[in-house]
């Protein structure tokens, strides 16, 4: 490659000053979306409605704030929780709750409002109740149709692989 | 052509951009001082780099660890790079707009035992160079603050170093420029 020329044309630090303006477009995006994680305490803290099972609360290609507070999941409320050992989260509404009384440990009953049965189908074989620790979060808020994007990037991977190029690129050029 | 040691080939700008105009003029800058025997110091550079890819570490671990391991497991670590990150960032930015201001190149003389330092700027729809040149002695230490001594300013139009077509007179330009050099090493003297 003709990196050693360039090397010598340019100078090391060049490179490394170059390397650096396109690696912090990355460790940029990365930090705000893991201090927004930690903020809300979520793992995820903005999702997309894949579904219709929320409807008409919810359609598809919305976009869900979640926030993860640590107080107790309460009847009615919207949640996004993600079994274990399945990679799509979900997000339905809680129905039932019970509560052991000495841990306060919380096992959920949820259904979407647009399916006619609860998420016991959902759920891992032999499962009838979700843990707290697979709730990802409470939904906070949303922003209709934002999320139609992320929708078709993953009907379509290339369209994120473009993207991401596009950015990485276009930093590239940029003259300071 | 001969190739002189100062001027490479036809240097291009284009001349409605205030931005490539000001790069032209602060290569040619560059490229004077470096003949004249001023080796160019990069500590603004290399500043701005370890404090960058320290930053680029921490979000790297993070990225790993995070990814292999749940969220709940890692969200410590996560705490400390974020913290890094941010603290890192908001060091470079206030160093590039304290310390480094408009400075493009800082070379030193070890025979004549100085350093000279080169900032430029333009305004918005200005296409005047403001060119601002600094002098101060070469200390042990690392990192004295720049504004030593009085600086030299000169404040010239683009219009009198580039032709119509855009060419960079590198020629009058190193006359004019060498001008102000003369007056800011007379200055030091005093």
């Amino acid at each position: 490659m003709d990196f050693m020329t360039n090397a010598k044309k340019y100078g090391v630090r060049a490179i490394l000053l170059q390397g650096l303006t396109f690696l912090s477009v990355l460790t940029s995006a990365f930090m705000i979306w893991k201090g927004l994680s930690l903020f809300t305490n979520s793992e995820s803290p903005v999702v997309v409605v894949l579904s219709g099972s929320m409807e008409p609360a919810y359609y598809r290609g919305d976009i869900l704030f979640l926030n993860n507070g640590y107080s107790p999941i309460e009847v009615g409320e919207v949640v996004v929780y993600k079994l274990k050992d399945k990679p799509i989260p979900i997000v339905h509404r809680v129905l039932k709750v019970h509560t052991q009384r000495e841990t306060g440990e919380q096992f959920l009953l949820t259904k979407g409002d647009n399916n006619s049965a609860d998420d016991r189908g959902l759920y891992n074989p032999g499962q009838l109740w979700i843990q707290r620790d697979e709730i990802i979060g409470r939904v906070k808020g949303y922003v209709p149709y934002a999320g139609m994007g992320t929708i078709w990037m993953n009907d379509y991977p290339q369209l994120k692989i473009g993207l991401l190029g596009t950015l990485c690129v276009l930093s590239l050029f940029s003259n300071e | 052509m001969v190739e002189a040691t100062v001027a490479p080939a036809k240097v291009m700008a284009n001349t409605s951009s205030v931005g490539e105009l000001k790069a032209a003029c602060d290569k040619g800058l560059k490229e004077l001082l470096t003949a004249r025997g001023y080796e160019e110091m990069h500590t603004h550079t290399d500043v701005k780099l370890v404090l960058g890819y320290i930053g680029v570490a921490f979000c790297a671990i993070d990225f790993a660890y995070s990814w292999k391991y749940p969220f709940d497991q890692t969200k410590w670590f996560s705490y400390i790079s974020v913290s890094v990150y941010a603290l890192v960032s908001a060091l470079a930015l206030v160093y590039s707009y304290v310390v480094q201001r408009d400075t493009f190149f800082v070379g030193y003389n070890k025979a004549k035992g100085h350093v000279v330092s080169a900032g430029s700027c333009t305004r918005r729809n200005e296409p005047t160079y403001r060119l601002t040149l600094t002098t101060r002695p070469i200390r042990g230490r690392q990192d004295p603050p720049v504004f030593n001594s009085k600086p030299v300013e000169l404040r010239q139009p683009f219009t009198t170093w580039f032709y119509e077509d855009g060419e960079f007179a590198s020629a009058k330009f190193n006359s004019d420029i060498e001008g102000a050099v003369e007056a800011l090493l007379a200055k030091k003297a005093e």
